[in-house]
């Protein structure tokens, strides 16, 4: 079976755009997820790609590119969240839900209203065969600019993840960074939108930092293994998709999960297994 | 000259932590913060390092401490931080040196440098490659002393270092303390610990939702003082610690 998935990668040029643009969603969101993880932020992960509904659609009926439209209403999420949790008692979690259901219902509405040819469906779960040239092209250079931004802003990612009070008493910009972050996420999310779609985006998010922070104690090679999984389930996944004919965002979530469960199990030191050795 | 002017702390939930709070004293020596729980104490650092909303200004020799960031170091209280953060001991000193960093610039041999030093004044430089939450709370403490110490900073701000930490740790932390003054460093340390005051400290800050008394260890650890911030119950402690 693998030598024809290998045969069908070789012969048919969909196949070999849906696989790259897999692989770059895997490795980004990889990357990404490792600093979501770490700042406790999987909810607002699941809440940012939620948002982003209203801005697809605002983008369709104003003929722009959507992921145009989704980072600006990404972002604007973010903002709001960020402003109720500074400005009243409601606790973090429940502002992440207020406004991100508010975003996603707006969303629903305006795609049902708007008679446009969008398939809601195909944005709640993602269909990588499907993907335009165009799009494919915009994944890959979005991805790179992510990557690049991380490498960029790499230490200062780092101590605002482990210490923002420290970093903040000494001068550092503490809130712009947490912005920068939303911003990759949401670009993160957009780009992930036609692999896994907005409803599972957080699996690939959090599930292969998730296991990447089961197998080693150092961020660097965190950051590298999550990436590597995030490609790895991709590959799989698509694997699975195609030879049965599965749609491929939930295929490439459970093979990304199969991982982590081998991780709780098995990670040394870490896993479940060792520690009742 | 630290001078902080008519500080204030309110909360969100409208909690007022600290009122009028004013201090005048002079900058390299190593200040105790005392006085009762919840008096106002984390409050009173948060709000002169600008962590939280407050009002009234607090300068430096005359600048406004907003524009010295660089030159502070604050280390919170050990249990906010995430001991499993995948870091190791050396990498997380290292990170004393970001702030003072360009935007574009990595942490190198210099600042990696700079981390050993600090970490061989602690007494930590053999557990470099050990991941942080390996260490025992007084180990841990002192890896966030020389995360300070890497910042190189002229104001120093320590939130109870020496809660739930050896005696070992607290003997290696005060010695390191001292060392800094001597270069010129002002040390502020939150501590609730009244019979160490007078060994530490060269001048106290006494609050109690206000700053009730500040200046030098003997005119402000009076009897007097202590009964204001802390009630009359006091003194069976300090007797019996004394």
């Amino acid at each position: 079976m693998i030598s024809l998935f290998i045969e069908e990668v070789i012969q048919y040029g969909f196949f070999q755009k849906a696989l790259l643009t897999g692989v770059a969603v895997g490795i980004v969101c990889g990357v990404i997820g490792c600093f979501i993880v770490l700042r406790g932020l999987a909810l607002m992960g699941d809440a940012i790609s939620h948002a982003i509904l209203p801005g697809v659609a605002i983008s369709y009926m104003l003929g722009i590119n959507f992921f145009v439209g989704a980072a600006i209403v990404g972002l604007i999420a973010a903002f709001g969240i960020g402003f109720i949790n500074q400005n009243s008692i409601v606790k973090n979690d429940a502002s992440i839900g207020i406004v991100f259901s508010l975003f996603f219902a707006v969303g629903v509405l305006l795609i049902a209203k708007a008679k446009t040819a969008i398939d809601l469906t195909q944005i709640l779960f993602g269909n990588v065969l499907t993907v335009s040239d165009t799009d494919r092209s915009m994944t890959l250079i979005i991805g790179a600019l992510v990557l690049i931004l991380v490498f960029v802003f790499y230490k200062e990612l780092v101590l605002t993840s482990f210490d923002p009070v420290m970093a903040e008493a000494s001068g550092m910009k503490v809130g712009l960074i947490h912005y920068l972050l939303m911003l990759m996420l949401t670009l993160v999310t957009v780009v992930s939108l036609q692999t896994v779609g907005v409803v599972l985006v957080v699996s690939l998010l959090i599930t292969p930092a998730s296991t990447a922070y089961l197998l080693t104690y150092r961020m660097s090679t965190m950051i590298f293994l999550s990436a590597l999984i995030g490609a790895v389930s991709a590959i799989v996944g698509l694997f699975f998709s195609f030879s049965f004919n599965l749609s491929s965002g939930p295929s490439i979530v459970v093979v990304a999960t199969v991982f982590f469960i081998l991780a709780f199990l098995f990670a040394p030191r870490r896993g479940l297994i060792a520690k009742y050795l | 000259m630290f001078k902080v002017n008519n500080l204030g702390v309110t909360y969100n939930n409208k909690v007022r932590a600290l009122e009028n709070a004013n201090v005048e004293l002079p900058l390299g020596k190593i200040y105790g913060i005392i006085g009762p729980n919840g008096a106002g104490k984390s409050s009173f650092i948060k709000g002169v390092l600008n962590l939280v909303k407050h009002t009234g200004e607090v300068t430096v020799d005359g600048t406004l401490i907003k524009k010295k960031q660089r030159d502070i170091s604050y280390v919170a209280q050990r249990s906010d931080l995430d001991m499993t953060f995948p870091i190791s001991v050396l990498q997380c000193v290292v990170l004393g040196t970001i702030p003072g960093l360009g935007l574009f610039k990595r942490p190198g041999k210099k600042e990696f440098e700079i981390a050993k030093e600090a970490l061989e004044k602690v007494g930590m430089l053999d557990y470099k490659d050990n991941q942080i939450g390996e260490l025992s709370g007084g180990q841990f403490q002192r890896v966030l002393i020389a995360r300070a110490l890497a910042q190189k900073s002229k104001l120093v701000f320590l939130d109870e270092p020496f809660v739930g930490i050896d005696v070992h740790s607290e003997e290696i932390i005060i010695k390191v303390i001292r060392d800094l003054r001597k270069e010129g460093v002002t040390i502020f340390i939150i501590h609730h610990d009244l019979s160490k005051a007078r060994d530490y400290f060269d001048g106290l800050i006494l609050i109690n939702k206000t700053i009730l008394a500040y200046g030098n260890v003997d005119d402000v650890f009076t009897e007097e003082n202590l009964k204001l911030a802390y009630g009359s119950n006091i003194f069976v402690k300090v007797g019996e610690n004394s």
